[in-house]
Formats: structure tokens, sequence, C-alpha cells
């Protein structure tokens, strides 16, 4: 249990960074974990939630919930990474309530884990309220990760920019339920709602759900869901270069989700995201040594 | 150096290519013309070995190798290249990225050390001044905005 308040007009000039960590046991367990965030007016904050554990075999089924309470006018650049070991169970969600002219950006990345599923509630709550919510999900073997998100928007001027991306392999399983609700106060809004998905096997399956229910008639909202395999012309545009088939494959999987991981604030998030990321594509290290030697922070 | 003896081809089942004869020999320059539909392109993609572009009889001989013989890239490690007139755009894989990985690949083949990364970042920002070519292509999406000229240099 973990509470973070920032007082009024307070930014904090470095990110907080909350790691979640379970060790093996010998007996399965059961860990509620609680983050509450209050950010008073005009304060800011970055919050960077890890998801990990020490071990490959573990037994626990994990409960977290992340309450985000932005003030009128205040900021949040929120993270939420899970990089459990394969064996963790994790049923949880994120519920952020927006105040006028707040801004809330949250990143979802779900890797670990047998079976997951993540709840994401926003509520536009004062009007002016910016909401960015970006996700990657990369379930493989037998995994299964769920994303289903609700986007409130009860009053007027707010908007909501959400894309989420998954890559499902193997016999994996993905499912995205991505709800923007939009109230019959809340005119004026901007809303637009994306997740793509990539297939990378026969076996793997997705089913995804964008839905828009709008009650107000001045609003601005889109939304739209593909699913796909890679694109057989850029694999032979790669391999006419010289490239393998198979870090091809690899480059254009990463490329996928790298547009949004380029886009993230925060560089050390970054820097630690993109190893990890590439070594979960390739699984061969020698496959994505373009990627690591690569810091695009430099150029 | 490159040399197709009655070379047929067939898109989806479809004939395009019946029996081209062509010698290239080193720096020679060819150019082929003609109508629309009378298989130039097609000539291009199954020299590149282009999934569904099917050689059905003929052969192809590429520096004394059987190219028809060789995967795509294997083709490309040889020296065969082929400039798209539309290359594919594949944002989220930088430039640079992917410029390293055809130079690395280029380079194993003919038994090369791989460039570090700052060696190679520092040749593509030299190569990119020479051609008069902006930084920040380096930083951008495989082929993603390009104007045409950008396409093909790419």
């Amino acid at each position: 249990m973990l509470f973070l308040q920032v007082g009024k007009n307070v930014q904090l000039n470095k990110p907080v960074q909350v790691v979640w960590l379970t060790t093996a046991n010998d007996t399965p367990f059961y860990v509620p974990q609680r983050l509450l965030v209050v950010l008073e007016s005009n304060a800011s904050a970055a919050v960077v939630e890890q998801f990990i554990s020490t071990a490959e075999a573990q037994s626990c089924f994990t409960h977290g919930v992340t309450e985000v309470r932005l003030a009128d006018g205040a900021r949040c650049d929120h993270y939420r990474l899970h990089l459990e070991a394969p064996g963790a169970l994790h049923a949880g969600g994120v519920y952020a309530a927006l105040g006028a002219n707040s801004h809330f950006n949250s990143f979802h990345l779900a890797l670990g884990g047998v079976l997951k599923r993540i709840d994401v509630v926003i509520n536009h709550n004062g009007p002016g309220a910016d909401c960015v919510l970006n996700g990657v999900y990369l379930p493989r073997e037998n995994q299964q990760i769920d994303y289903h998100t609700c986007i409130e928007h009860r009053v007027p001027h707010c908007t909501t920019q959400e894309v989420f991306r998954g890559i499902v392999a193997d016999s994996a399983k993905a499912v995205f339920n991505g709800r923007i609700h939009i109230h019959p106060n809340a005119q004026k809004t901007l809303a637009q709602l994306s997740n793509k998905n990539l297939l990378l096997s026969d076996k793997a399956e997705v089913a995804t759900k964008p839905e828009l229910e709008i009650y107000a008639d001045d609003v601005q909202c889109a939304h739209g869901a593909t699913v796909a395999r890679l694109d057989e012309n850029a694999l032979h545009y790669f391999r006419t270069r010289g490239v393998s088939q198979r870090e091809a494959e690899v480059m254009l999987s990463f490329g996928f989700i790298n547009e949004l991981i380029d886009k993230l604030k925060l560089p050390a998030v970054v820097n630690y995201l993109r190893p990890v990321l590439t070594q979960w594509f390739a699984r061969d290290p020698d496959l994505v040594r373009h990627l690591l030697n690569t810091p695009g922070q430099e150029l | 150096m490159l040399s197709i003896r009655n070379l047929h081809a067939s898109v989806d089942d479809k004939a395009i290519l019946k029996g081209l004869n062509l010698d290239v020999k080193a720096g020679e320059v060819h150019a082929i013309m003609g109508p629309n539909g009378s298989g130039k392109s097609t000539t291009g993609h199954v020299l590149s070995g282009r999934p569904g572009y099917e050689a059905t009889a003929g052969e192809v001989e590429f520096l004394g190798k059987n190219l028809l013989e060789m995967d795509t890239e294997e083709r490309a490690r040889e020296g065969l290249f082929l400039a798209f007139q539309y290359p594919v755009e594949i944002p989220g894989v930088s430039n640079m990225e992917f410029l390293k990985a055809a130079v690395d690949a280029q380079r194993e083949h003919r038994g090369e050390a791989p460039l570090d990364a700052v060696s190679f970042m520092k040749k593509a920002r030299d190569i990119c001044k020479a051609v008069n070519l902006d930084q920040s292509f380096l930083k951008r999406g495989v082929n993603e905005g390009f104007s045409g000229g950008e396409k093909e240099a790419q």
C-alpha cells in the first residue's frame, strides 16, 4: 500500500519509481497492492510503476489497483510496466479522476505473466481535462493479456487520445475492449481511439472491440481497430537490402510498437524498455544487434 | 556478369515473361523499355525474388552463380540491387536502424566485422552531408514522408 500526495503548485523534478516485486514461494500466495496518487491543484509528477518478479517460478496472484486523482490544473505522467515472470497472475486496474484542465498521460506495457487483466477507467470530471492513454501488449506462448479501458466524458471541452497496439505470438491470446462514453453534457469533446494488432502465428488470437457511445451532438470522435499479419511487401523490401527474413520480422515487429515507445517523455524509461523489448521479440540476441546498438536519443 | 536465358515467369499463374534473353557485362548500363504490361517490372521482381513472382523456365546466372536458387537476401548480398519506384513506408523503424542492418548484413557476407554504432553513425552523417540530406533523415521512419527523389535515393 502506497500513498503519494503532491501539494498545491509543487512540481516534482524527478520521476517517482514504484517497484512492485514478487519473490518465489513454495506455496501459492496472494498480493493485494494499492497505489493512491493525489496531485493537488497545479501540481505535477511522473510516476513509474514496475511489476517484476525475482525468480521464474511464481505462484502468486496479484491484485494491483492504482488510483490517480488530479485536482484542477494538475499534470501526471504515469507508466505501468508489467514485466513479471511467466508464471505470475495479475488482475488489476488504473482508476483516474481528472479535474478541470488537468493532464493525465498514462502508458501501459504488458509482457510477462500467464494471465493478466488490466482495467483502465478514466473519468473526465472537470472541463478542459486532457488524457493520453497508450498501451502495448505482447503475449506469447500460452499467455493471455486483457485490457479493458473505459473513458467517461462527463463534462464539456475534454480530450482523449487512446492508442493500444498488440503483437500476439505463438498460441497466445489478447483481448482489447476500449470504450469511450460521451455523456449528454460533454459537448466539444475530442476523442480518438485506435487499436492495432499484429498476429505472428496461425494460432495467435485477438479479440478487439472499440466502442464509442455518444449522447452529445457537438463532438469529434473516431475509433477503429485492425488485425493483420506482418506486411509481406515490407518484409521483401528488407530482404532486397540483404537483411534476413527472421531479422526483418523482428525489426518490423519492433517498429510496430516503437512508434509508441519513441513518444514516451521519460528518456530513462525508453532506454530501459528498448533492450527489454528487443530481447522479447528476438529470443536470439544476435538478431537485435542493430536495435540495441542504435541509441535513438543521441541522434 | 548477369546472364538471363530464356526466362519464363508468371504472376498468380498468369504467364508474363515468355522467353527473355539478356546479357549484361560489367560496367554496362541497360535500359529496358516497353509499353505498360510488357513485363519490365516483372523482370525486376523475378530477379529480386519477390514472393508471388515465379520463374517457370529458363535460367539466370549472376557472377557465375545460379541466381534463381538463392533467397532474396542472398541475391542482395551478392550485389543485386533493386531500386523501387514506390518503396514501402515503414513507420517505427528508423532509416538509421534499417541502413545499419543492411550494411551489417553486407559486411558479414563479405567476412568483415560489423561496424560499431558510433562509427556507423558518423559515417551515415558524413554521407548525409555529402549528398545534401538533412541529418533528421536518419531518425525518420524508413521511406516515411519522402519525396519521390528521396525515395529513389534510399
